[in-house]
Parts: structure tokens; sequence; C-alpha cells
């Protein structure tokens, strides 16, 4: 398989691996749009309704060994994966004209969590900060990250260009055997669809505590997306171990 | 005194079949809200996944 004859893997590579190893590489080729599923709850009065959304995408994760001399694949391996992610919605019926298309109104939206399913990696907390603590988020087994909820208007707001520092706890009971046996990656952008930044975290001290910094774009857009994403590292060095990630996806504002 | 039986039984069926009626309608609109709401939600921007396996960040 020759991936730079693959745009849509090649792109995937660029997408989810951008460290610069000279032998290895790694990345998702996906399958087919996600398929979705959206659960609604209803109040008593019907006033209010509480939406989850699920979303599931399969594709196989492929690991590329570069024969660098020769310019060529020496050897890849394609494993299938099946990844999971979930979000939730409030509506709410804001106006009484007889038409739901126009009296609901979804009025805030929670954090997405994705993970290959089978996974055991997990990130359990995550804070950004600048002069103060901008974003601090913390996770548990009933996915209690997924009952904070953002408003319209009341998304985190980083200020353009401004340098953030990134701490990152993650949870691993069996690690590759590496210190660290995880790469933990954050991924930012101007707007959805648009240019994306990426940056390494560390663990210098290999306790499942990363850290890193963020340089912040200057765009003014109205919602910008940021990533975290962690993986152990035997989803790529051990051939028979399956993907084993997750990541945190949440909104964000730039301000001047 | 079978005829009293009758006199009583009509009634209550009639407000059975009433009943029943009024709960399938009750549950139909249920229904077409919440599709109505899973279409606002599918559409909706701030399902952020959308663009995750593209360019996007």
């Amino acid at each position: 398989m020759e991936y730079s004859d693959d745009p849509g893997l090649a792109k995937d590579l660029a997408d989810t691996f951008p460290i610069s190893f000279q032998l290895v590489r790694f990345g998702r080729k996906l399958n087919s749009n996600p398929i979705r599923e959206v659960n609604i709850e209803l109040n008593e009065e019907e006033t209010e309704a509480l939406a989850e959304i699920t979303s599931t995408r399969t594709g196989y994760f492929v690991v590329v060994l570069r024969d660098t001399v020769n310019h060529t694949i020496a050897d890849s391996v394609w494993k299938p994966f099946t990844e999971i992610a979930k979000q939730k919605l409030k509506l709410e019926k804001k106006f009484d004209t007889g038409n739901p298309r126009r009296d609901w109104k979804v009025t805030a939206f929670s954090p997405i969590i994705a993970r290959t399913v089978g996974n055991t990696i997990e990130i359990t907390d995550l804070s950004l900060k600048k002069d103060t603590v901008v974003v601090n988020f913390a996770n548990d087994e009933a996915d209690s990250l997924l009952d904070h909820f953002f408003g319209r208007n009341d998304y985190p707001a980083l200020k353009a260009n401004g340098l953030y520092r990134v701490e990152m706890g993650v949870s691993n009971p069996d690690p590759f055997f590496q210190n660290p046996g995880e790469l933990a990656m954050v991924h930012y952008g101007i707007r959805k669809g648009l240019l994306k930044r990426r940056r390494p975290l560390y663990d210098p001290e290999n306790d499942d505590s990363f850290i890193g910094g963020v340089h912040l774009h200057g765009h003014r857009s109205h919602i910008c997306r940021v990533f975290f994403d962690v993986i152990d590292l035997a989803s790529i060095f051990d051939t028979d171990a399956p993907l084993n990630s997750t990541y945190w996806v949440f909104p964000y504002r730039v301000k001047r | 005194m079978s005829k009293r039986i009758w006199l009583f039984m009509i009634p209550l069926f009639i407000t059975g079949v009433f009943l029943a009626s009024c709960e399938n309608t009750t549950s139909a609109d249920e229904d077409e809200l919440i599709s109505i709401l899973k279409e606002i939600v599918e559409a909706d921007s701030t399902i952020m996944l959308d663009g995750l396996d593209d360019d996007g960040a």
C-alpha cells in the first residue's frame, strides 16, 4: 500500500499524526459517514427535552513502516475499529406558534466523548489555563461530563494569540511498556471544517499527567472546536493490539 | 337482570373506546413531536461531530 497514492489516508495521517516520526506513521481511514442515533426525552409539560446523540464510525487504523532509503512502505497493518461518540443537547420550547419546528430551539450542548469499542484508556480530567483557569473538566464512569452544558453564548472564551497551558489526566490500566505508554495530543482550529493546529502533550513524570502548551490563533469566529485525544501506543507498535483510544471535544470562541 | 347489565355495560364500553382513542391521539402527537425534535437536533450546527474525519480540527 502506498499511502501517498491514497489521498484519503494521507489526509487522515496528516490529521492524526503530526509528529514527524521517521519510520512509523499512522492514521484512521473511515469506511463511511457516521451512523447517528438521537434519543429524545421530553419533560411532562413538553416544554423541555434532552437529546442524546450517539455517532458510530467504523474504519481501519492504519500503521505503516516507512523505508526511508527507498522511499517506499516497508510494511503496514490495517486494524478494523469502531468508534462511538456521545453528546447531549438541551432543547426548549421558546414559542407557542403551534409549529414545533419554529417553537423549539437547541439551547445548550455538552462536550463530546468518543471512544473506540473495547477501549481501556480514558481521559479523567482536563484543564486549560492562562492567567486563570478557563476550562476545568473531569469525568467518571457514569460519563458525568456529558451533563455539563454550554449555553449558546457561554462556552469558553479564549484570548486571541494567547498562550494556554494544558493539563490532562489519563487512566490507562494496561499501558504499552514504553514510558509513557500513551500518546496525547491537542487539536484545535479556526472554525469547523477549516484548519487545525496540533500540539503533542508530554508526560515527563510518566504518571499519566500530560502537560503542554497551546498557542491560540487570532482569527475571530463564531465557534471553534478543540480536541484532546490519547491513544495507547500498543495500538501502533503491537500488531495484534486493537486501536485503544479516546478523545474529548468541546467548543470555544476567540476574543480579542 | 340481564337488561340492567347491558344498560351498565354499553356506556362503559363507549367511555372505554373514547378514552382509548384519546390516549392514542396523545401518543401520536408526542411521537410526532419527538420526530421533529430529532430533525432539529440533527440539523443543528452545534453537533460538533461533523468534520472529525475531514480537514476540520
